[in-house]
């Protein structure tokens, strides 16, 4: 017989383990190419919670399908700033003059984005009920919406692993990550890796919101906390280190369901923050070294 | 099949490269000689397309390199092996070597090019599987060169490939550069410090100091008595 609270923390935990892990890869995907450091990734997956909100409101659009559209809007959008703005940042190189910079970008898009939601949806909680039918599971109900979330975060990061394993894209990718300079004498465009990372990965941050908004409930300034999360995993997986950011993702929302479960939510985040403190007093350059 | 002319490179304002004409022939062995920081990196960075903007004129069979990126440059068929070597320590030596051919025009032939890296340098098929970074010094600037002849080039520029390698080392890495242009009939330039077993194999030698060529010419014309004058930078001195 498997317990209560084991099905209960375990749901939990992969709730929580697979948004973490989507922020966390789309943090580190873009920083560890690019050392474009997005502080505004809560932002995107905030935006990408109201995008669907406002299709399903609005629209009476499927969230099934927005989780979809969201991820390719934002991949579109995330390629256009690119062009527009980043590629001046990264196109001489990168170095901690692209970092500096990108905060400054990144700064001004949180602003704007806080604001802009405030403006159309004021700053008030908002949400909406889609697939709230529990389903059985070891005698736990747990609401549909919660495994829908699970399996599709699941296929995009199941999805990320196997672009990053390929041996053209994949291996040019990770060549980028370790070093520059010597993937662009081996003959690989590094502006077109540059735009397929930023593309990937603000298309995530806000297929992460996307999917967290069937489930929670959410305002304008909930992207703090998606950034926070995002920068923890990171720093659990290690730069460039997208398989330790799936394992890292997973052991925070551990963390946060078994906290949540066994005191309260607030309780969960004092422990990320108390453990992401202690990490990088011990191994400031992440628990997991290098790549895969 | 290489010509420069009149290139000056400038770096925060500064002159690193002045007015310099190089020719390397095809099939050849070209050696820079010349001290620490008198300007070889720069040059062969330039031509690889690192350094994008300079006066003057680089031309590879016929085409010119202005305005290339490195990525375009190394498809034309030009190979840099850079200082330092600048493997991708994390991954495998069959990732590495992957990874240099990774042009289509490369692509295509790759077992064959594997196949030519391994009869060099059979070392590297015993490592096959091991991190580049867990290799010796040695062994890394094989995995350098394998790389870059993975790529199929016409040239193959290799920046100071002795730097801080054992003797027999340097010997073995040479010899196999003679074998690439011998047998494999690719062309090589060098960069390198004053390491005299080196200019034996050179068919042409250029002496560059702060960024300048001071002398020029075969190992027979340029005895090292005259290579040392160009170093000192003082005629009778």
């Amino acid at each position: 017989m498997v317990s209560e609270a084991f099905v209960t923390l375990t749901i939990q935990t992969l709730v929580a383990g697979t948004l973490f892990s989507l922020v966390g890869v789309s943090l580190n995907l873009l920083y560890s190419v690019t050392r474009l450091l997005n502080i505004a990734t809560g932002e995107f997956v905030m935006i990408g919670a109201y995008t669907t909100y406002w299709l399903f409101t609005e629209f009476s659009i499927s969230p099934l399908l927005s989780h979809v559209l969201v991820l390719v809007l934002f991949s579109i959008a995330g390629a256009v700033s690119y062009i527009l703005a980043f590629r001046r940042l990264t196109e001489q190189g990168v170095s901690e003059k692209t970092e500096v910079a990108s905060l400054l970008i990144f700064f001004s898009i949180i602003l704007v984005a806080q604001n802009f939601i405030i403006l159309r949806f004021t700053s008030t909680y908002q949400g909406y009920a889609f697939m709230m039918q529990s389903v059985n599971i070891f005698g736990v109900n747990i609401a549909a919406n919660k495994l829908v979330l699970i399996a599709f975060g699941l296929l995009a990061l199941l999805a990320i692993h196997l672009l990053l394993s390929t041996k053209n894209l994949g291996l040019a990718m990770k060549a980028t990550i370790q070093n520059r300079t010597a993937a662009q004498l081996v003959g690989i465009d590094v502006r077109l890796i540059d735009l397929i990372t930023v593309s990937l990965s603000l298309g995530l941050a806000a297929f992460a919101g996307s999917l967290l908004s069937m489930t929670f409930n959410f305002e304008p300034f909930i992207g703090l906390y998606y950034t926070i999360s995002a920068l923890i995993v990171m720093v659990i997986g290690g730069v460039g280190n997208i398989s330790g950011t799936l394992i890292g993702g997973m052991a925070l929302g551990l963390v946060n369901a078994a906290g949540s479960y066994y005191f309260s939510p607030g309780v969960a985040v004092a422990i990320s923050y108390g453990i992401f403190f202690a990490i990088l007093l011990v191994r400031p350059r992440g628990l997991f070294r290098g790549i895969l | 099949m290489l010509h420069i002319s009149a290139l000056t490179v400038l770096y925060a304002g500064k002159e690193i490269v002045k007015d310099v004409n190089l020719n390397v022939e095809e099939n050849t062995m070209t050696t820079i000689l010349g001290p620490n920081g008198a300007g070889k990196s720069t040059i062969l960075n330039t031509i690889a397309g690192l350094v994008a903007t300079y006066r003057g004129n680089i031309e590879f069979r016929g085409n010119s390199l202005r305005g290339k990126r490195a990525h375009e440059i190394t498809v034309m068929g030009i190979s840099l092996v850079p200082e330092r070597r600048q493997l991708f320590p994390e991954l495998t030596v069959f990732d590495n070597l992957r990874l240099g051919a990774y042009n289509k025009r490369a692509r295509r032939k790759l077992s064959k090019l594997l196949r030519m890296v391994f009869e060099m340098f059979p070392v590297l098929e015993d490592r096959i599987r091991q991190k580049a970074g867990s290799l010796s010094g040695g062994e890394q600037q094989m995995l350098a060169i394998g790389r870059s002849i993975m790529s199929d080039p016409y040239l193959i520029m290799l920046d100071e490939p002795s730097l801080g390698l054992a003797p027999l080392v340097v010997e073995k890495i040479y010899s196999a550069l003679d074998i690439l242009r011998r047998e494999k009939g690719l062309t090589v330039l060098i960069a390198e410090q004053v390491r005299w077993g080196a200019l034996s194999r050179s068919d042409k030698l250029y002496v560059i100091n702060n960024g300048r060529i001071v002398a020029c010419g075969t190992p027979s014309q340029l005895p090292i008595n005259d290579i040392w004058q160009a170093y000192l930078g003082a005629s009778g001195a």
